[in-house]
């Protein structure tokens, strides 16, 4: 639930700010600020109280509009993120960005324009191919009703060189707006699955597992370039069972050959992240494993090592025939 | 526990009376209850932020804490109770936005803090008072955000001059707020308790087992990470085995092995 707006003086008039505004209600209804870290940026907050009460922040991005995306992203594609919004409407319990963050508060950067000329920037220095990710801070479709940041972006891609991709994450089935627009040779929707245990126990207000195969059907029938992304497969006991039957609907349910990649990782966290998580979920079994020593804090190594060994026998009918990424 | 620091005391008094609250005089007059404090500071920012840091010295900081008095406002009627959603001084840069994590009817408004009374109001729908900014400042770096909170009833605004207030008159504007502020108390109440549920204590098994060994600082807290994931995972009846082993390696390989083997049967 959306809470309290906060909007930098600087971007008030902004048409964009204001159409947000006027989406949420809020035309009337905010709090002004000079700049976005004030709020977002300062220690001493709980990210857990503030998911209940969700503010939102209205602002102007003025430098690092492109990054290089981390190393366990990587894929043959030169890969880049960049992050329009920042913090997502959903309350998934695993979810880094509560350890990434200081605040839960939604950031809105309204000057889409200047991600979309650093990323021309960015093109025009290479000639290898390029993967641009929208959605590593946050759920590319989740507030497309509110942001239209994702029709945006895809409108754009398709005036840049055909290798060039963007890759929009998301776990909810907001496509509305993109059936919409026809479908784009540079885009990439990634649908994030999960078994339906995993969604009902930890991902809080995110489209259930059948929407969101609905969801990549739609797009796949009207001719948009889909993903999968398995990632974080999460221990459990039955762990197996469960990721083999999500395996076994996506197989019979989604067309295999129109998938264009799958994405699959195991539960991991930076080790700074993983000890803020753990602080707001104190007493859950599922983040009380006994930690890796490693920079990555994940599995002990005896778990990590069967689960590589089951995940790959049970993605063998989707790596015949499709690309599958395993980010470890 | 909820803390209340207040400027002068009758700003407070009907509540102390109302909640029947007991003094209890140090360095700063406080009140105290079971689930409340209240301490009365004196005028004027540096007063208020030194009762912030005395009453955290006191109680901890794992309370929420609460601002509570009179203030001018450019645009609210005398006699309203609001909540301030944004934090300025007048000559001072930083700005500070509590963050109220409840619905409220309660009207929320920017406050300015000054050094001396403001009487002209500049600015629109706007508070003014002398303690609220440097009260936030000190809370901040002791207290969460989502526990700090400031609400004002409006004393004085441009039809009512701040001339016309005496102690008499700031009492009789609280005591007819006392039923909000009641109401404002207990929600503040329910997000203290709710902040503190993600405050966990081992249970007495596990601290037994870390009182009877010989522990460096980081072994213990090593050993109490281990014995909470243990408990999370259902093993607190397994502990009392563990109990009765004396040599110190054995009992942390065990609890290695016990949480290596809950966690692989754990379900989600």
């Amino acid at each position: 639930m959306i809470g309290k707006v906060y909007v930098e003086k600087e971007v008030i008039k902004h048409p964009r700010t204001q159409s947000i505004l006027k989406r949420l209600n809020k035309e009337q209804d905010f709090i002004v600020i000079d700049r976005w870290g004030e709020i977002f940026n300062r220690k001493n907050q709980n990210f857990r109280l503030q998911k209940k009460y969700l503010p939102l922040i209205l602002a102007r991005k003025l430098n690092n509009f492109v990054l290089p995306l981390p190393i366990s992203h990587k894929r043959e594609a030169e890969g880049y993120y960049f992050s329009p919004v920042l913090n997502c409407l959903f309350d998934c319990k695993y979810c880094f960005l509560q350890g990434m963050f200081n605040s839960a508060a939604i950031v809105i950067f309204v000057n889409y324009e200047d991600f979309a000329s650093k990323i021309k920037i960015v093109i025009e220095n290479t000639s290898r191919k390029t993967l641009f990710s929208a959605s590593y801070d946050n759920d590319a479709l989740a507030l497309e009703h509110i942001t239209e940041m994702a029709s945006f972006f895809v409108k754009k891609f398709e005036e840049l060189p055909s290798n060039t991709t963007l890759e929009l994450r998301t776990k909810s089935a907001q496509i509305k707006k993109l059936l919409n627009i026809s479908p784009p040779k540079n885009s990439v929707i990634s649908f994030s699955l999960s078994p339906e245990r995993v969604y009902r126990k930890l991902e809080k207000g995110t489209a259930n597992v059948t929407k969101r195969l609905n969801a990549i059907k739609k797009l796949q029938l009207a001719g948009w370039r889909v993903a999968i992304t398995l990632d974080p497969i999460i221990y459990y006991a039955g762990w197996e069972q469960d990721y083999k039957q999500l395996v076994d609907t996506i197989v019979r349910e989604i067309s295999m050959e129109k998938l264009d990649y799958v994405n699959v990782g195991i539960l991991r966290f930076p080790k700074p992240f993983f000890k803020k998580i753990k602080k707001l979920y104190p007493t859950e079994p599922f983040l009380s494993f006994p930690p890796s020593l490693d920079e990555y804090i994940s599995y002990p190594s005896n778990i990590t090592k069967r689960m590589l060994s089951s995940i790959q026998t049970m993605l063998r009918p989707i790596s015949r025939l499709t690309t599958v990424y395993l980010n470890c | 526990m909820v803390l209340i620091v207040a400027a002068t005391y009758p700003e407070v008094k009907p509540l102390i009376k109302k909640l029947n609250l007991s003094r209890e005089s140090k360095h700063f007059p406080l009140f105290s209850g079971d689930s409340i404090k209240v301490i009365v500071s004196g005028i004027g920012g540096i007063n208020s932020a030194a009762a912030v840091g005395y009453i955290s010295a006191l109680t901890g900081n794992n309370n929420a804490i609460l601002n509570l008095g009179i203030s001018g406002h450019s645009s609210l009627e005398v006699g309203t109770l609001y909540l301030a959603n944004k934090i300025s001084h007048k000559f001072l840069p930083l700005k500070f936005y509590p963050f109220i994590p409840f619905k409220t009817k309660l009207p929320e408004t920017c406050i300015v803090t000054t050094e001396q009374p403001e009487k002209i109001y500049p600015s629109p729908n706007t508070g003014y008072d002398m303690e609220s900014y440097y009260f936030f400042s000190a809370a901040y770096r002791l207290f969460s955000l989502e526990l700090i909170y400031v609400a004002k009833v409006v004393s004085d605004n441009t039809q009512n001059t701040i001339d016309n207030l005496n102690t008499a008159t700031v009492t009789k504007l609280m005591e007819k707020k006392l039923d909000s502020i009641l109401e404002l108390l207990e929600d503040i109440k329910k997000i203290e308790t709710e902040k503190n549920k993600l405050r966990i204590q081992l249970s007495a098994t596990s601290k037994k087992i870390i009182e009877q060994l010989s522990l460096t600082f980081t072994e213990r807290k090593i050993l109490e990470k281990r014995l909470l994931n243990i408990e999370n995972l259902g093993g607190t009846k397994l502990l009392a085995k563990i109990l009765k082993i004396s040599q110190k390696e054995e009992i942390l390989a065990k609890l290695k092995e016990l949480e290596k083997n809950l966690f692989e049967t754990t379900k989600l």
